[in-house]
């Protein structure tokens, strides 16, 4: 098995000034599994670049040092030798295709090796058995879902029979089942014992029964923790957690617990069984009042009625019956492909209703005109890029600040003032296109913002953020929904649900199955099912507990759960669910 | 949107079946002898043969095919319309006058000359679809790639970016609707028109390029170009029936060229034409 | 041709490149088919300014030997299954490269002011039409009709020419093209 040796590497960025990895020594060892972490930016998908000669070969970049698999030099040796080595499983399943069929796809790298074209199908057979996809070898790629090309990428890497596999986050675009088939073939592959995998993921919950060691990049590009997940989610909490790196909901849970004095400080509990026990000891007292508030007294901003909408020939929304309210914080969620897009984008009038109504404050959305509507209903799309209109970041807010209708006078000073808001105010005069991930995003909320709309519509607006990014952009919108304003959100992130949403709509085939309170819907299996959801981890714990004692059922965030321990010594039932701020809008 | 082609219609035909070079070594001296020709009774009965041998030997469905195919004839109309007023007049000033308006006069002769442009240009046309119609593009450029030396790295470098085109064109619909949530108004006018091509151009390349580079660093991850030539599980030949398409068509179109010429409907090429 | 150093990265951004350029140009198409398709054949000759557009583009940014060819046949090859000229958009895009290749050669890769941009576009553009005389009829019309096809060629070229410039500028005061393109100065 394949074995990589890192010593005192050093990668710059041709044009840039600073080096993403500095003095990196490390090893990955034959047959282990390994996490690598980092905040965004920090260099993990360059790591990975490294490891089967991709830099330098292919990418412009000055590197020191040296990078050896299998006691191969990757500077010096061809990458068609560093292939049948190493292969790479990248996060966007589009982008790694280079033909059009599935067959084609696996065939594609051994033609490229050069082998006897004999010798081909019997392998492409048995790559694509490997990750149980072997009769669809004659369909045609774009008719895949996401985790089936995700698993057919992974074949035709596969079939030219590298040792060492690394995975650069390749959940990041797939719904929750999507997501589940990528780590059921991840565990199939671990069990197989024949490959040495290296993950970089986000979703850390449901992988940590496969890792065997986690290695911590930090923002200058240095390692910062290379251990056991044991030690590294432990005893590194702290560092990890001021760096913005994501950790499991479990150990981040147990952290706490063992902060309280509830959790022995010897026991670090990875997954959900090896937590359960430490808890299951805990003694509950009997639900109180664990009732949410609700008050359905603020009047709806948006009704829907009958909402139809088809492409073409196609229905791809069904009639929809939905009232949201004023100062609701909305989380719209679903399969891929179940048209929650679909449903925003008709609410914020991009697109028109085959049948049906929108209404807007009584108001229907096709008899606003497109600038006014903007001014009722923000939308701030997935990819921030898309938005940017002008060429420096002052001028995007200015921009809208002119379309509300402001003086120039005015444009200046609360652009300014916004800027001040989001963070942004060093940029100014830089173009939007050169700020990082992050801003970019916070950039995209503050020039919706700008224009003062009651109603604010964001797609997946964590998508590709690390845990402090991600954090501040749902503080800051947990703030505006504070003050009165409407967030609707559409997400695959059922943490985000858990913890932020007063409500939430469940789509599942064009079809609003149901709309109810988070804590509702995370305790009705079968919607679930049907819906394709899986409930957060930390809910997951709760519901296991709860069948044991009925005190844990209300419970599904993790700030709850601690929250309900240090408010209350040994009643888990006194809890107050709107911990996080949530709800405020609607109980005030 | 899928990557299919808009032109390509999948099927089992004749056609089909034949490797994607017959097809154009089959028409191209056809396209260069309708390129010479001067009168419009040949173009007709070569657009006439094409519709039978795509009808025919490619099976495509009939309506179909016309829905592609007749909106592109609009194209010849423009010639009939334009050509016989702008056509130098001392060519066709022997020939019976059709219409005298002031300065503008059409000839008989000036509107068979815009007849047989436009019928020329469309059965250029028409005669492409042959290729177009019945060949998917991939096959194409394996065989350009294994039969006529196109270096493999561009061929299939340009097969990886068929897969950017309805993705582009899809980006290109939402980056518009991204624009109209924030206010922009899209007016006619050409100078608009331009600013808004500046403004969709940045985020549009930006999201182009940085696939393009995803996909390069895939295919470079899986030994792309590490060798000078690579091998191929399906050999693009010359067959059979590839040699015998390409001899009975060239055989059918000699014969009506022939049989236009016995019924004296064919003009002089271009040429021995007297200007 | 100096395929051998060129990258896969480079090939793909070229083709992307052309891809972007061609779909741009149908919105500006666009505004002109609407009230130009009645005027047939010669307006078909202004679309000329959308060729060269796309086929100096790629050059004008990436700045190397071999960028006007290759850019050309990948946009060529893209063509194929998306426009009914197939083969034959193919063969054109690459004598249309061919030529602006050869007029960078002629300057050695050192030049790349608006001049040069508008006189490699008119006269490739002339060149083009000049091959497709015959082809058109174009030689039997009457001489004023055929003095404004060339006046309509040179205009339009140039405007594609200065388009190219001033949206390649712009893109690379925003920084995008600066990290793709390192090479890039001026
Ligand atoms: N081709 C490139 N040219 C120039 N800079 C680059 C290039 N690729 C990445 N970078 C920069 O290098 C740094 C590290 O990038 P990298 O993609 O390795 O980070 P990462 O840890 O994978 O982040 P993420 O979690 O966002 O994927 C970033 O600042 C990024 O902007
Ligand atoms: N422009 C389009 N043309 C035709 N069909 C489309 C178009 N856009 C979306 N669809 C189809 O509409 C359905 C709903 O798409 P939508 O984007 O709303 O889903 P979604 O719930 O947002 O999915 P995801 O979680 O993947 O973002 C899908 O089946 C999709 O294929
Ligand atoms: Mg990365
Ligand atoms: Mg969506």
């Amino acid at each position: 098995m394949t074995k990589i040796q890192i010593n005192d590497l050093n990668v710059t960025y041709l044009g840039r000034k600073t080096a993403v990895l500095s003095g990196v020594n490390l090893s990955f060892n034959p047959g282990e599994t390994v996490l690598l972490l980092g905040a965004s930016g920090s260099g993990k998908s360059t790591l990975a670049l490294t490891c089967n000669g991709l830099i330098p070969h292919s990418l412009g970049t000055k590197m020191t040092g040296q990078v050896l698999v299998d006691d191969l030099d990757t500077q010096v040796v061809e990458t068609a030798a560093l292939s049948q080595k190493v292969g790479i499983v990248f996060q966007d399943p589009e982008a790694q295709f280079v033909t059009l069929k599935v067959e084609d796809e696996i065939l594609f790298g051994l033609e490229n090796l050069k082998q006897p074209p004999e010798t081909m199908s019997a392998k492409v057979d048995d790559a694509l058995g490997q990750v149980e996809m072997a009769s669809y070898r004659l369909r045609s790629v774009d008719q895949l879902s996401g985790g089936q090309k995700q698993r057919i990428a992974f074949a035709s890497l596969l079939a030219m029979e590298p040792q060492l596999i690394i995975f650069d986050e390749p959940t990041a675009n797939l719904d929750p089942v999507g997501t589940d088939d990528v780590f059921n073939l991840l565990a199939e592959i671990k069990a197989q014992g024949k490959h040495t995998l290296i993950l970089i993921e986000h979703k850390l919950d449901s992988l940590m029964h496969l890792i065997d060691r986690v290695v911590v990049l930090g923002s200058a590009g240095e390692i910062l923790a290379d251990g056991s997940p044991q030690q590294v989610f432990f005893d590194k909490a702290a560092l990890l957690k001021s760096q913005g790196i994501w950790m499991p909901e479990i150990t981040q849970l147990a952290t706490q617990l063992q902060q309280q004095g509830r959790l022995p400080a010897e026991a670090k509990p990875l997954t959900i069984p090896e937590l359960l026990p430490h808890l299951e000891s805990l003694a509950l007292e009997p639900d109180g009042a664990a009732s949410e508030q609700s008050s359905d007294e603020n009047p709806p901003v948006i009704q829907i009625n009958g909402l139809t909408f088809s492409y073409g020939e196609t229905a791809v929304l069904q009639n929809i019956n939905l009232d949201i309210l004023q100062g609701e914080f909305l989380a719209i969620v679903g399969a891929n492909g179940a048209g929650k897009t679909t449903l925003a984008q008709l609410i914020a009038g991009i697109l028109q209703p085959s049948d049906g109504t929108i209404e807007i404050n009584s108001q229907s959305v096709q008899q606003i005109r497109n600038r006014d509507l903007a001014k009722f209903v923000g939308y701030v799309f997935q990819n921030p890029e898309h938005q940017f209109i002008t060429n420096f970041v002052f001028d995007e807010v200015a921009y809208s600040l002119r379309v509300a209708g402001l003086a120039e006078t005015a444009v200046s000073e609360k652009g300014n003032a916004l800027l001040e808001q989001f963070g942004l105010m060093r940029y100014a005069k830089a173009s939007p296109f050169t700020l990082s991930h992050g801003e970019k995003r916070r950039l995209s909320v503050a020039t919706m913002l700008a224009m003062g709309q009651d109603v604010l519509i964001l797609d997946e607006p964590t998508f590709g953020q690390d845990q402090k990014n991600a954090d501040t952009i749902m503080e800051l919108l947990t703030e505006l929904n504070q003050q009165g304003k409407t967030i609707i959100m559409i997400t695959h992130d059922m943490k985000l649900v858990a913890e932020y949403a007063t409500q939430v709509v469940v789509m599942s085939n064009g079809r609003k199955l149901t709309e109810d309170k988070p804590s509702t819907l995370f305790n009705q299996p079968d919607i679930l099912r049907q819906a394709n959801l899986t409930p957060p981890p930390i809910t997951q714990l709760a519901q296991q507990l709860a069948t044991q004692n009925p005190n844990w059922a209300p419970i599904y965030t993790l700030n709850q759960l601690v929250k309900a321990f240090s408010e209350n010594t040994n009643a888990i039932g006194q809890t107050h669910p709107n911990s996080k701020g949530k709800g405020a809008a609607r109980s005030s | 949107m899928t990557t299919q082609s808009f032109f390509y219609q999948p099927g089992d035909g004749f056609l089909h079946r034949l490797n994607p070079l017959t097809k154009i070594v089959a028409i191209v001296p056809l396209v260069l002898y309708l390129t010479l020709t001067t009168e419009h009774w040949t173009p007709l009965a070569f657009i006439l043969l094409c519709f039978a041998v795509i009808l025919g030997l490619g099976r495509i469905e009939p309506g179909r095919f016309f829905k592609i195919a007749l909106p592109m004839a609009l194209l010849m109309i423009g010639y009939l319309l334009i050509y016989p007023v702008v056509v130098r007049e001392e060519l066709v000033s022997n020939s019976p006058l059709l219409i005298s308006l002031g300065p503008l006069r059409i000839y008989q002769a000036g509107l068979l000359f815009g007849l047989a442009t436009g019928l020329r240009i469309y059965s250029l046309i028409v005669m492409t679809l042959i290729f177009s119609f019945t060949t998917d593009a991939t096959d194409f450029i394996r065989a350009l790639v294994q039969q006529w030396r196109l270096p493999y790295r561009l061929g299939y470098g340009a097969m990886a970016a068929f897969r950017f085109v309805p993705m582009l064109q899809n980006e290109l619909h939402i980056i518009r609707a991204a624009h109209r949530v924030r206010g922009v108004v899209e007016d006619a006018g050409w100078r608009s028109n331009f600013e808004q091509m500046r403004r969709y151009a940045i985020p549009l390349l930006a999201t182009a390029i940085r696939r393009a580079e995803r996909t390069a660093l895939a295919m470079d991850g899986r030994a792309f170009g590490a060798y000078e030539t690579r091998t191929y599980y399906r050999k693009m030949t010359f067959q059979r029936i590839d040699y015998v398409f390409i001899v009975g068509f060239w055989i059918i179109s000699l014969l009506i060229i022939w049989g236009l010429f016995v019924a004296g409907l064919s003009g002089p090429l271009v040429f021995l034409q007297t200007v | 041709m100096t395929l051998k150093s060129w990258t896969t990265r480079d090939i793909l951004i070229t083709a992307v490149i052309g891809i972007v350029m061609g779909i741009l140009s149908t919105i500006v198409d666009y505004a002109y088919t609407a009230g130009g398709a009645a005027l047939g054949p010669i307006f078909t000759r202004t679309l000329i300014g959308v060729v060269m557009f796309t086929a100096l583009f790629v050059p004008y940014v990436v700045r190397r030997p071999g960028a006007a060819l290759i850019g050309m046949i990948i946009a060529g090859l893209v063509q194929v299954p998306f426009s009914p000229g197939g083969i034959g958009s193919l063969v054109l895009s690459a004598i249309y490269g061919l030529f602006v290749e050869l007029a960078f050669l002629i300057t050695r890769y050192k030049r790349y002011s608006l001049t040069m941009l508008i006189v490699t576009a008119c006269s490739v553009g002339v060149l083009g039409m000049l091959l497709g005389y015959v082809p058109n009829n174009l030689h039997r019309l009457s001489i004023g009709t055929q003095v404004g096809l060339f006046a309509i060629v040179l205009g339009s070229c140039a405007l594609g020419a200065w388009l190219v410039v001033i949206l390649a500028n712009s893109l690379r005061n925003s920084g995008i093209l600066g990290n793709v393109m390192p090479e890039v100065s001026s």
